[in-house]
């Protein structure tokens, strides 16, 4: 039996964490080895006076001036205006951040090496603290990097004319909107083993990582090692969602300490570290303004969006991407004729922005949705007509918007009908006056979104990264035994591509899925790739596979018709044999011959042999388009300002789906952490800087209890750039949530004229909006 | 670093019996673990609150990080290595690959020993029970849809199979009905100690600011002259002790007890007093011994007549924060109260002593958030 | 995260484990679900811990006359499952099936709940409401009686002295089996509350009280309102919650305020038929 593209397959990798054998970083044995605990800054911003080792302990304690030889973590950029932040391994002169690391302490346990931590005495002299945009902006700011003169990174504009929307414009909708700072919350969080090989005098670093390659080429970098000199291995990863795809201080700072001290080290971050230090992502604030005509039709939309940064720039992703990503995809799905916008990525005593599942596009996708159905509510139409008004048309398709993004297959607007209809957007109005009488809100809300997936080099070029991301490279071989030895030098954190990456081989090779073994995330093993992120591994490592495994197929044809004593062109590939007509012969005898007996083969034989890499990217270099449209429905308690789930529908088109079952997986774990964003998840900051939700009892997490269940539906518009059709689908799920649900909330509380524009969306902000709209209304009723 | 030595403790593992040493602070997960080799029990949040460490103990779910080695002599535990031969452990897992209940894998240990303590008591799988019932365990993959549809699942199968459920779960609900009035007596012993004096705490730029005002049974010149002198007013803080002080600058420290959380907050400060409006200014700075938190604070007070009789009205504003470990908590409402209750502390100090008594004995809370306000020189060892 | 080091003792009686706080830095831990997340975080650093988790006289539940008296060292777990020789309130049943998670029932005690007085935990309000009596035993062995409504002073704070621990929690036997609600409001399941309400009325023994926990600070028992209840046995008017809570609590937010009489009227909404 074959596993090929498209079908359920049950997954590979599950047999092992089913039984407990999985190997994550903290599993891993290495005799020796001790632990590292960090000291960490109390403090946002401060200047380093002194920092003093206990007694006795001086070589269990390393800071900034023990490794001088470690350069800081510089993501350069080739954006004008970008301003460049040098990232330490410790804090040198000032810590800017609460949660910079200011020392690494070692021991044989991490309670010794937390007591050795604790002892060590930092003099800190405080600086004034930007603890938020608005300090960040005002006149004379306390300045993060004061060569700067100013706290932004990076800004940008785009223009184009407004002036005939603004004319013509029937409606206009003008709104701030707020996203929370949030955690990503992998299950298990950021770890790192670090060691000294000898035998191949190579450091090795097992880390929690969704890009080996890159932290092996980042980590050579900062510790000015030939990278033939270290090796990166990603074991098991319990989830990632983008804050593993980013070279951290930590890994510096625990390889140096392995390698000066000729041990193996290993640091786990703990939750505590996790939700202070690693409070790094989705803080956004946007000032827009849409022109609309009477019907609701767009005309135009004006927008300024500030991303809160944090107060360095991550390594290879930087500074930029968020902030640019946000002003190029605003516009999202819509057909959209004017458009200007200015983003500014501003620097904050905060973590360090890194991109989180959907990348921008969860705040976009909220300013989008809520100003839509503003539009719908101001020009008195529902808004799935405002949506299909306005969505991109599928005759329209391949079509390049108004940003010059090339959306190259689907029907948005179908997409936005079959959700409405899921969930029964028709007779939802009359449940809703039903609900009322009882004298419950309960609302209904749209969201849609179109996700750029695997975008490719020219993109990742104009955002001018350290490190732009080209061919994806894949092995395929057939091992002398005759089964199939895949390697790739993506990773899996979560996401299946064990089985997925299978079910391509399985497609070209038709082998029993059981034969196929994938090998990923050592860099000593792999060829190189950039990894796992933007929604690009099934597209890019999956082409690669495929592309690796037709030739395979290729050469096992020739071979098999040698043995067979045929034409290779007339022979076919089934069941793990080359077959002509009603004669066969085994793929293991195929490997038989060219490993074990190669006196079977002609001189002639191909040398290259039946191990074949091959380095692969899409046709076009701007990305595939997925897109959806998630559907909600709410119950709002007016009393508690809780917000209950009452039905959730997500209708989404990712092109072919390689496994449905696993492209479900993702769609749901991406909109419950959607709706975490939506209702529950936000680091709280004093202004001084200082986050108040240090563990998971003040940062809320949704639990089962918090989440429906989804229904899904799908429609498939395969990619014709792409190996197979395939879509990337990794973070899309995770883009709507926020609009859905605060359209239906908004929606549900409408005759009580609150409207919400902030996120998450708590049960004080409920609160806090259904007392201010009774307050409005009194004083409207009694002026 | 701590001193104490391992002892040690035997339990029965997945049904093998072994001896290991272990600190009294060691986890259990990491006497799993780092010592047993079993690594499938996971450390995730080590507040309780994920549900990654579950494994079972004498027969029930516990959280391996909040269950410390000692406690654990004797005990039979069963983690993901084991459940040989374990009929509805064996579905559980069929179900979870089946069902794609899982993705990165690392919840799933937990997930599985709650998962099978659910399935062993529920007589019905109903979907919404199901799922608060596994609201102790989080998954950031799956969203929960194939580990409830496991469940579910599982129960059926159980039942098919004929395997009746554990401990009845179900629990009788208030009856709305059959009220009838009644007249209540109530007593009125029942209260707590006397009330805190009265004001408000808000939260501004990252300060929480208290202005309170307490009056005292005594008249402006003796209370100012208590007031004045910087000794007497560090006797009447609870915890605070000074060390040493000049005309304007002063250093010491303050122990802090909220509870079980502990803390020592050792610095410096200057103070003016100023005789002419009675009025007194302290600000301070200090650090906690174990390194990780900071509190900063400045304290104004003003004595004046009161609107009656010979005592006095005083008038206190002070404002503090809290910097690192101790103020990373989002339940500000908590430390209000400690501050109502240590101004109380303090003004009762405050008036016993100025009528020729002593300071009151602290019954186990010091000051801790007007302590902030009296110390300095951040990170001064 | 790891906690500070510290030794483990187990005593056999109260009043050993009582005595043992008298060495500096002592701490008592029964189940560890509450101060176990102290201890690793290293906000709680003790030196010592003293464990009466496995004391059997305090895992006890039996009646005496007209009292039930349960251990300090019960858990959650078995007052939620009914695991016991004698009946248990449905009320306490019902509120301990609604503490945190079971994993942290099967561990953590009513005693230890109590003792740690946290603001937000259950047990606080409901034995409050309840009307329970703790039995308190100092390292002398003596014993004395306090009423819950007396106990509890504050966040963490409570009549407990420096060498005394909780021994037992008594109740009325029948309390808080037919007229009894309650309600919390929280953001997960399983995590603090923002807001409770509790009410218990006991006509037989003309008790009647309403209790309003997750203040901040210690409950707020409602006498007046209890008492108009019980007469008129009809839900307080509208706004009447409200202008209580306004006069009780002058400092609390408006949501605090609104969440706080939300919960109260859904308590007594489960005791009242409309």
């Amino acid at each position: 039996m074959t596993s090929g593209i498209g079908e359920r397959v049950l997954r590979k990798e599950d047999a092992r964490h089913l039984r407990g054998t999985a190997q994550f970083v903290g599993d891993i044995k290495i005799a020796g080895c001790w632990e590292a605990a960090f000291v960490r800054s109390p403090l946002a911003h401060a200047r380093i006076r002194g920092i003093e080792k206990p007694d006795g302990l001086e070589s269990r304690v390393f800071v900034a001036a023990d490794m001088p030889d470690v350069l800081p973590i510089r993501a350069e950029s080739s954006l004008p205006s970008y301003k460049q932040s040098d990232y330490p391994a410790l804090a040198k002169d000032k810590v800017r951040y609460v949660g910079e690391c200011i020392a690494i302490c070692i021991a044989p346990t991490r309670a010794e090496a937390e007591d050795i931590a604790e002892s060590v005495r930092v003099d800190l002299e405080p600086l004034p603290p930007v603890a938020s945009i608005d300090t960040a902006l005002e006149k004379n700011p306390p300045l993060l990097h004061e060569e700067w003169g100013d706290n932004l990174f990076l800004t940008t504009e785009f223009n184009s004319d407004l002036s005939e929307a603004k004319k013509n414009a029937a409606v206009v909708i003008e709104r701030e909107y707020n996203t929370a700072r949030q955690c990503m919350n992998p299950m298990e969080g950021k770890g790192v083993l670090a060691h000294w090989d000898t035998k191949y005098d190579q450091l090795v670093v097992y880390t929690s990582t969704q890009v080996p390659h890159l932290i092996r080429t980042g980590i050579s970098q900062s510790l000015q090692l030939d990278q033939a000199d270290v090796r990166v291995v990603a074991p098991d990863v319990g989830g990632g969602f983008g804050y593993k795809c980013v070279l951290q201080p930590e890994e510096l700072s625990v390889a140096w300490t392995a390698r000066h001290c000729n041990r193996p080290i290993r640091w786990t971050e703990d939750r505590r570290e996790h939700l202070t230090a690693g409070a790094n992502t989705r803080e956004h604030r946007y000032k827009l303004k849409a022109y609309a005509d009477k019907n609701g039709r767009l005309l135009g939309v004006d927008a300024d969006i500030w991303v809160d940064i944090g107060a360095y720039s991550v390594w290879p992703f930087t500074a930029c991407l968020e902030a640019a990503q946000a002003g190029g995809n605003l516009p999202g799905p819509y057909d959209l004729g004017a458009y200007s916008c200015r983003t500014y990525s501003v620097a904050t005593n905060k973590p360090a922005f890194t991109p989180y599942r959907g990348v921008a596009r969860p705040g976009v996708c909220f300013a989008m949705e809520l100003t839509i159905d503003a539009i719908a509510r101001a020009v008195g139409k529902d808004p799935l007509e405002i949506r299909r008004l306005n969505l991109v048309q599928a005759e329209a398709m391949p079509y390049t918007n108004i940003t010059g993004k090339f959306y190259d297959t689907g029907d948005y607007p179908s997409a936005a009908v079959q959700a409405a209809d899921m969930i029964g957007f028709d007779t939802f109005r009359k449940r809703k006056e039903e609900a009322a009488r009882d004298g419950r809100f309960i609302g209904l809300g749209l969201s849609s979104f179109t996700e750029q997936s695997a975008h490719g080099t020219k993109v990742f070029a104009a955002w001018g990264l350290p490190l732009v991301p080209g061919y994806e490279q894949a092995m395929v071989k057939l091992t002398p035994s005759g089964s199939i030895e895949v390697k790739s030098g993506n990773h899996s954190f979560g996401q299946g591509l064990e089985t997925t990456l299978a079910q391509v081989a399985c497609d070209w090779l038709k082998v029993d899925i059981d034969r196929v073994k994938i090998v990923m995330g050592d860099t000593g093993l792999t060829p190189y790739s950039t990894g796992a992120y933007a929604s690009r591994g099934m597209v890019m490592a999956g082409g690669a596979v495929s592309k690796a495994s037709e030739e395979l197929v290729r050469r096992l044809r020739i071979h098999g018709a040698h043995l067979l004593q045929c034409d290779p062109e007339k022979t076919e590939i089934k069941d793990g044999r080359v077959v002509h007509g009603q004669a066969s012969v085994s793929f293991a005898e195929i490997a038989d011959a060219w490993y074990l007996h190669p006196d079977r083969l002609p001189d002639t034989v191909n040398t290259a042999g039946l191990e074949v890499t091959e380095g692969y990217k899409p046709d076009i270099d701007t990305g595939v388009f997925t897109y959806a449209t998630h559907a909600a429905i709410v119950e709002v308690d007016p009393d508690t300002g809780r917000v209950e789930i009452l039905d959730y529908v997500i209708f989404e088109d990712c092109g072919r789906r390689v496994n449905p079952m696993i492209l479900d997986g993702q769609s749901y774990g991406g909109a419950a952490q959607g709706i975490g964003t939506a209702l529950f998840e936000e680091t709280l900051y004093d202004s001084g800087g200082q986050p108040l939700t240090s563990t998971l009892a003040d940062y809320v997490l949704p639990g089962p209890s918090e989440l429906p269940s989804f229904r899904l539906g799908h429609s498939e518009s395969p990619s014709p750039y792409t190996r197979h059709g395939i879509k990337g689908v990794g973070e899309g799920a995770a883009i709507a949530p926020s609009g859905a649900i605060v359209n239906a909330i908004n929606d549900a509380l409408a005759p009580l004229g609150a409207e919400l524009t902030q996120i998450p969306a708590t049960p004080h902000r409920v609160l806090e909006a259904i007392f201010e709209a009774k307050e409005q209304n009194r004083a409207g009723a009694s002026a | 670093m701590s001193n104490i030595q391992p002892t040690p403790i035997t339990l029965t593992v997945n049904g093998r019996k072994a001896t290991v040493l272990a600190t009294p602070r060691t986890q259990l997960a990491e006497v799993l673990r780092d010592q047993m080799n079993l690594t499938a029990t996971h450390l995730a949040c080590e507040q309780g609150v994920c549900g990654a460490c579950t494994v079972r103990m004498n027969g029930r779910p516990v959280r391996s990080c909040l269950t410390f080695a000692n406690s654990c002599d004797g005990a039979e535990i069963e983690t993901l290595e084991g459940y040989d031969g374990d009929t509805l452990m064996d579905r559980l897992r069929e179900a979870f690959n089946r069902n794609h209940a899982l993705q990165c894998g690392f919840c799933t240990p937990g997930m599985l020993a709650t998962s099978r303590d659910i399935v062993a008591r529920l007589e019905t799988p109903d979907e919404a029970v199901i799922r608060h019932e596994l609201s102790g365990n989080l998954c950031r993959c799956t969203g929960y849809m194939g580990i409830v549809d496991s469940i579910r699942q599982v129960i059926e199968e159980r039942n098919a199979l004929g395997i009746a459920a554990e401990p009845a779960a179900s629990f009788p609900e208030p009856d709305a009905a059959g009220f009838t009035p009644f007249e209540a007596e109530v007593t009125a012993a029942e209260k707590p100690e006397a009330g805190a004096a009265q004001g408000k705490t808000v939260i501004q730029d990252g300060w929480t600011v208290v202005s309170r005002r307490v009056t005292l049974d005594h008249a402006p010149d003796a209370v100012w002259d208590h007031f004045s002198d910087l000794n007497a007013v560090a006797r009447c803080l609870p915890g605070a002790e000074l060390t040493g002080h000049d005309a304007e600058t002063f250093a010491g420290f303050v122990a802090v007890s909220f509870g079980p959380i502990k803390a020592k907050f050792e610095g410096e400060g200057h103070y003016t007093f100023d005789p002419a409006t009675h009025t007194g200014r302290v600000e301070g700075r200090g650090k906690d011994r174990g390194g990780q938190s900071n509190v900063e604070g400045h304290m104004t007070y003003s004595v004046h007549p009161a609107e009656s009789g010979d005592n006095s009205a005083v008038d206190v504003d002070f404002k503090f924060r809290i910097e690192g470990l101790l103020g990373q908590f989002n339940r500000p409402e908590l430390v209000n109260g400690l501050v109502n209750h240590i101004l109380a502390e303090f003004t009762a100090n405050c008036d016993a002593v100025l009528s020729g008594g002593e300071v009151r004995e602290s019954r186990g809370v010091s000051a801790w958030a007007l302590l902030r306000s009296l110390i300095v020189s951040l990170f001064k060892k | 995260m790891k906690p500070v080091g510290f030794t483990h003792s187990f005593p056999d009686t109260g009043t050993d484990a009582a005595a043992a706080l008298k060495a500096a830095d002592t701490k008592i831990i029964s189940g560890g679900q509450s101060l176990g997340p102290m201890l690793n975080l290293r906000l709680a650093r003790p030196a010592s811990l003293v464990d009466i988790g496995a004391i059997a006289a305090f895992k006890d539940i039996r009646i005496e006359k007209d009292t039930l008296i349960i251990g300090a060292a019960v858990t959650h777990a078995r007052i939620e499952d009914g695991d016991s020789p004698v009946p248990l309130p449905a009320m306490m049943r019902s509120v301990a099936h609604n503490i945190a998670y079971r994993a942290v029932r099967n561990r953590g005690t009513i005693g230890g709940s109590l003792a740690h007085a946290d603001p937000a935990a259950d047990w606080v309000t409901t034995m409050t409401a309840i009307g329970a009596e703790l039995t308190l035993v100092n390292a002398a062995g003596e014993r004395r009686q306090m009423a819950m409504g007396s106990f509890m002073h504050g966040a963490y704070r409570t009549a407990l002295n420096a060498d005394e621990i909780i021994e037992s929690v008594s109740v009325p036997v029948g309390r808080g089996d037919a007229h009894w609600g309650y309600y919390k409001v929280c953001r997960k399941v399983g995590e603090f509350a923002d807001a409770i309400g509790a009410a218990v009325f006991d006509p037989t023994r003309r008790y009647a009280r309403i209790v309003v926990g997750a203040t901040g600070g210690a409950p707020l028992i409602l006498d007046e309102l209890a008492v108009e209840t019980a007469r008129s046995a009809m839900l307080p008017k509208d706004g009447r919650i409200e202008e209580i809570l306004a006069r009780e609590l002058p400092d609390a937010d408006r949501v605090k305020r609104h969440l706080l009489a939300t919960a109260t009227r859904r308590a007594l909404e489960k005791v009242l038929a409309k």
